[in-house]
This record gives C-alpha cells, structure tokens and sequence, in this order.
C-alpha cells in the first residue's frame, strides 16, 4: 500500500514545490492543504503516514494543530516532520509534539532522507 | 666778739643731719657737713675750692647770701632752687652770719630739702586731678550707658526685689506699648500674662539667690493683649555694700527669630518629604502605582480628608487617556465624582469647588495643584478636599507643587519606559516577521531549484547554472539569517537551544558541507580523540565552524589548504582552523570581532555584511568559551575556538 504524505503550509509556492519534490522522488501519495482551519477535518480522513506541517500558519498554527493531533487518540499515530521559518521554531515544534524540525530554507536531500527514514521506522 | 672757734662751731654741725655749709664772703664753700656733702655732691677735698653761687638757681637768693654777708642780717626759711649735675632741689634755708672768736666771718646757710615733700603736693594734686578725670568719665560713661540703654533694640527694665519696676527703656516701650511714664512704679506683673505669673516668683527666688537667668524664652504680654514672644536675660542689681536690690531685666523679641525657626523646621521636613517621596515614587516605573503612591503619601502628609489624581496618560500609540487615583475616604464621592465631574475633568482638567459640591460631597476645605510636563503642558491635577474649614495652607501647596513636579518627572519616564518597551517588543515582532517573510520565499526558490537540478542528468550543460543559482540562494539565505542575529544579538543574545552532542561528528559534517561547495581548496581535518562531548547549541556552534572555514577559504584566495584540528587542552575543547592567507594585521585583530568589520583593502573582493564573526564571538562567549586569532601578515591565520568540556 503507498504511504500518504500530508502537507499543510500556507504559503502556496512551498505546497506546489514540496508537492513537485515529493511526487517526484517518493513513492506516496501526496495530499496538501493551504488552510490550516481544513486541515484536521482532513487529516482524520485521509490518515496519512507522514504529516509535514508549517508552524507559522494564520488562525491555527502548526504547534496548535500538532496538538491537536496527538491529543485525539482517534486519531491514528503519523509521523510528523515540522518546518518553519521561526526563530524559536525548533523548541515551539518539539514542545508540540512534532518528531522531527526543520528549519527553513532547508535542502531537498535532508528533507527526502527523513521521509526515507520515517519508512523504515513507520 | 665769739668765743669759739669755727672749727668748734663746725666740729657741732658735722652731728647735724640737716645739711649745713658755710661760705665765706667770695662764695667758697668753706665747710659743709656730710649731709650737705651729699645733697652738693661734693668731696672734703672740693672744700675751700668749690664755689656756692653756681649750685644756686635763681640769683635772688645769691643776693640773700651778699644780704646776710654784708649786713649780718638773718634770713630763715626762704625759697631757693638748687642744681646739682642738672638734677634741680627745692629748698629752703635760713641763713646766720658767725664772726669767730678769731674774727673770721663765714655765712652758715641751713637748707631743708623739699623737693621730696613738694612732689608729695604734686601727688596729690594729680590724684586730686585724676579722680576729678575719674568723675567726668564716670559721668559720661553713665551718660553713654544711658544712650546705649535708650537706643538698645533690646528691651531693658530694672525692678525692685518687690517687682515694681524702675527703669524702663525706649525699646522696652516699643515692646510692650507702655510709655516709661506708664511702666514706672508699676508691678512687673503688668507684663506677664496672667498664666505665667508664677515665672516672677520663680525668677525673683533666683535672683534673690545671685543667680542669672539667660535666654530665657517665655511669652510675654503687650498692653495691647497680644502676647509676644521674648528671650530674657535677668542679673541680680547689687548695691555698693552688696546686698541684693533688684534686678535687671533684658527682653529680647524673638517673635521672628521663632517664626524664622519655624520656616525653617517646615523647610526642612519639606525637603525630607520631598526625599521620601522621591525615593517612593522612583521605586515604580509603573504610571498607575505612581499616582497611587503619589496621592496616598501626599494626602497623609497634608492631613486631607480626600485626594484625587487625575492624570492624562499617552500610551504608546500617543492616545490620551485619563487615569485616576484616589485616596482617603471617598467611596461615596467616587461614584458620583466619575458621573459629574470626570467628563469636566477629561474636557478642561481643571476642577472647582462648585463641581465638588455637586458630587454631593460636604466640603469646606480644598486644594488643587496642577501637574505640569516638561514641555509646560498641564497633563494632570492633585485635588485635596477635607470637610473642614481651613485645612491646608500656603505651605502645603509649596509642598504639593513640588511633589507635583516630581510626580510628573516619575510619571513621565514611566511612560518612556513603556514607550521603550513597547517600541522593543515591536522590535522583535518585526524581527519575527521579516525572518518569516524573507525565508520563506527562500525556501520554495531553493526547493524549486534543487528539484531542477536532481531531475538533470548527468552531463546536463545547465547543471553549472543551476548549481550557481543555488550557491546565490544559499549565500542569500545565509545573509537573511546573520541579519537577524545580529538584530537579536543586539537585543540581547541568540537564544540557544543546548543538547549533548559530539564536537567531532558536528566539525566532521561543518567540513564535509563547505568541502561539497568549495573546490579551490582541500580542507584536512584532525582530531586528537574520536569524540569530544560538550553541552551547547549544535546548530549554532556549526555555524561558527561555517564562518571560520568560509572565512578561510574567503581570506586566502592565494592558498588551497585549509586545515581544521580538535584538541584537548585546560579542559577544554579546542577548534582550530588554519588557513595559509594574508594574514590579520596586529590592529586589524583588535577589531575582527567587532560589528560590521571587513578587512579594508580586500572587502571590495569579498563579499558579506562583516557580521560573521560578531555573531560568532556572541554564540562562542555564551557557550562561556573564548574565540580567539593568532596570525602574521602574509603567514595566514589560526582561528581557535574554546569551548569547557
């Protein structure tokens, strides 16, 4: 069965680019989402393996939506790769929950390594 | 005819102790006793030889001699002066002309010295004279005393040991308004007040005792019924027999003196107010408990029944907006104060009596002080109310104005402090968001082209001008990021987020990733142990290692060596980076560290914001390490980074 990766940014060029990346040099499916007010609706349905989210997103940031997650057992357990452009972004998204921080702008190849990663542990 | 001889008659006289010559009739001393000897100051020898006349001052009495000579008659008991060596004799003398028995006549002339006698009369005279002197000055002295006891300022009176009074100056009639016609044989009571008349018995048992009364400070009673208030000093009179007569009393009006005094007591517990209420109010940089402060001390300190303050704040968007402070009892004026008074309050900040009145508050007594900016604007009002008549005084507003001033001085650098902190929050807002904004068009721009160039294949002609784009990106990328350290380093530090970790692998990964970059040189690594563990910041120490490898690379375009060594040394974990360039001048590397330093005559080559190593030193010094150069023109540099184990 393909692996779902969730992406959930709110700057539209990253979601095309990552979708692009991603696409190309994996072997899952990839579904996004520019609106983070969507996104837990969504994720509960599409119960992705791998959730790479924003943290600086309007009305609910990524750490609140991380949270989110983790706190609903209905929710089956994803691996979840934070990135963000934040100054303090590393100790928000490990706070939250998140398994992994990336800071932005980060390298494709470091991004695609932990995905590879995340396979072979999930 | 004598039947002796004048030797007989001479051997008599030489018994005698009044002094006695005889002189024949040309005036030679023929014999003198030793008394006369002694008063001529002559010798035996000189007898005969020395002649009279010239010891004899006034030439009447020489013609006395010639009378008795000549004429045999006697003379007794006449005036002459004598000289001797200068020294000039009053004497009398009497006169006997003898014929001895051998018919030689020879004048006898008895003297009596009388100069001691006529100096006596002197004495006399002149102490005659000088008591006569004594009398005059005594007089006059009298008479100056009197001028000085008239024209005294001091109040001066005398009395009786009964108390009635017998002397009474001008000063004294000043004083207490009664003329000396009036004073006089008057009791002393007559300017006591009545509740202090036990002071007279207790100043008279003192007086009666010799004992001095001084600065003695009483109150004391006008004719016209006020009473004033004197220092008096009291001495005992004494006759001449010394027996205690009366007393002198001297009364000095210190009614300016006390209010002086008192001016100054209120002066000095102002300034001391003041102090206290300076330190009170500069403990606070908050603008509401410095009006709390502010109202509460200051309504204690003038004993107000009510105090208000009102206060137009600018928050940091320079808004108005009106603050109040109350203290005392006000509950009920409160209420009624907000609904009628504090739209006046708000439109005109100024305050009557009649708008109190309306809040329905009973008030007899008020007082409103404005609070004056710097600038001379009236920013705020100290209102004081009491519900009695007469509460505060021209005192209390000297005090309130300069307690409003340094309520206004308190209050307006609380508000620049809040302007500060709110100007620096807004600070890091925008350095939030422009890291934000800036990296994440960043990052779509870097992912974009790397999935470029991993989708080229090998041998693509445009690989090397994507690989060049994504350098650019990087390089911009990296620029974005020292921009807001530095902002941040400038705020304060970078926050560093510490973990354990391994200074090897980290160093290994740093040279590995500007190796990948950089072809023009070969970067060696070394390591005395295969892992050195220390507590910090990984990301942040590898970015040091970034900067002094690119550093390197940057400052040595002539080399292609770059070595990098991990050591032990004192317990610490020393990085090493070495590099085969120009080298650091001794003045340039006291500023290497600083912001914004590029080495001069190559910076034109080299590109970068000269912040590197700032930050650098920044994340080093807060790991409690030591970033440090060693280097020679033209021998490269070594850069060493300490950091404890």
């Amino acid at each position: 069965m393909r692996r779902k990766i969730f992406i959930c940014d709110d700057d539209k060029n990253i979601v095309e680019m990552l979708e692009m990346v991603l696409g190309e040099f994996t072997e899952a499916t990839i579904i996004s989402e520019t609106d983070s007010r969507n996104a837990f609706a969504r994720l509960a349905i599409e119960n992705p393996d791998i959730l790479l989210v924003d943290i600086s997103m309007p009305i609910v940031s990524g750490d609140q939506l991380i949270r989110q997650i983790r706190d609903d057992p209905s929710i089956s357990p994803m691996f979840i790769i934070c990135m963000s452009a934040n100054l303090m972004g590393e100790q928000i998204a490990i706070n939250a929950g998140a398994d992994v921080y990336l800071a932005k702008p980060f390298d494709m190849s470091q991004l695609l390594s932990l995905i590879a990663g995340a396979a072979q542990t999930g | 005819m004598n039947k002796f001889s004048h030797r007989d008659i001479q051997d008599i006289h030489d018994l005698n102790n009044i002094p006695i010559v005889s002189i024949d009739s040309t005036g030679l001393i023929t014999y003198g006793n030793s008394t006369a000897l002694r008063l001529l100051r002559i010798e035996k020898a000189d007898l005969g030889i020395r002649n009279f006349f010239p010891f004899l001052k006034k030439t009447h009495s020489g013609e006395l001699f010639y009378q008795t000579l000549v004429t045999g008659i006697s003379v007794t008991n006449e005036l002459a002066n004598m000289l001797v060596d200068e020294d000039e004799y009053h004497v009398t003398f009497s006169s006997h002309l003898i014929e001895d028995r051998d018919g030689i006549r020879l004048v006898y002339l008895f003297f009596q010295n009388i100069t001691a006698l006529e100096k006596g009369e002197n004495l006399f005279a002149a102490q005659e004279l000088k008591f006569e002197k004594l009398l005059i000055e005594s007089r006059e002295r009298q008479a100056r005393l009197a001028a000085i006891v008239n024209t005294s300022d001091d109040a001066i009176v005398s009395k009786n040991l009964q108390g009635i009074i017998t002397s009474w100056n001008h000063a004294a009639s000043i004083m207490f308004g009664y003329t000396e016609a009036e004073a006089l044989d008057k009791h002393i009571s007559l300017i006591i007040p009545p509740e202090r008349l036990q002071e007279e018995e207790l100043i008279i048992n003192k007086i009666k005792n010799s004992e001095r009364i001084a600065h003695f400070e009483t109150m004391r009673l006008r004719k016209d019924g006020k009473q004033i208030s004197v220092s008096l000093s009291i001495s005992p009179i004494i006759d001449e027999t010394g027996k205690i007569i009366g007393a002198s009393k001297i009364a000095r009006d210190i009614s300016r003196q006390k209010e002086f005094d008192e001016k100054l007591q209120r002066y000095t517990s102002h300034v001391e107010t003041l102090n206290t209420m300076s330190k009170l109010v500069s403990e606070s940089l908050e603008i509401n408990e410095i009006l709390q402060r502010v109202i509460d001390a200051s309504s204690k300190i003038i004993g107000a029944g009510f105090g208000i303050f009102s206060y137009q704040s600018r928050d940091s968007t320079q808004e108005h907006q009106l603050q109040f402070a109350y203290a005392g009892q006000i509950e009920d004026f409160e209420k009624s104060f907000r609904t009628t008074v504090a739209d006046d309050f708000l439109n005109s900040l100024d305050l009557d009596l009649k708008d109190l009145a309306g809040g329905g508050m009973n008030i007899e007594s008020f007082l409103s002080i404005p609070v004056i900016s710097k600038s001379g604007d009236v920013v705020g009002q100290l209102v004081f109310g009491h519900k009695d008549e007469n509460r505060f005084n021209e005192d209390h507003e000297k005090l309130l104005v300069g307690i409003a001033t340094l309520a206004n001085t308190a209050l307006e650098n609380a508000t620049l402090y809040e302007e500060i902190r709110s100007l620096n929050a807004k600070k890091d807002e925008f350095i939030g968001l422009a890291s934000h904004e800036l990296k994440t068009p960043i990052t779509s721009l870097k992912g974009f082209l790397q999935f470029i160039n991993m989708r080229m294949v090998e041998g693509d002609s445009n690989k090397v001008i994507i690989n060049k784009a994504l350098q650019q990106t990087n390089r911009l990328s990296s620029l974005v990021g020292d921009m807001l350290d530095v902002a941040r380093i400038e705020t304060g530090h970078l926050p560093l987020s510490r973990s354990s970790f391994d200074v090897v692998e980290m160093v290994k990964e740093a040279v590995e990733q500007i190796q990948y970059a950089a072809s023009s040189h070969l970067i060696t690594f070394h390591s005395e142990k295969p892992t050195y563990t220390i507590f910090g910041d990984r990301q942040r120490l590898e970015q040091v290692v970034i900067n002094l490898l690119n550093n390197a690379i940057k400052y040595s375009p002539e080399a292609n060596l770059v070595k990098v060594s991990v050591l032990e040394q004192e317990s610490c974990c020393v990085l090493q980076v070495q590099d085969f360039g120009m080298g650091i001048s001794p003045e340039q590397q006291g500023h290497i560290f600083s912001r914004f330093y590029r080495a001069a005559d190559i910076s034109s080559n080299i590109s970068g914001f000269g912040i590197g190593l700032y930050i650098s030193k920044d994340i080093v010094d807060q790991h409690n390490g030591e970033l440090s150069v060693q280097s020679e023109i033209g021998k490269g540099a070594i850069f060493r980074v300490k950091i404890p184990l």
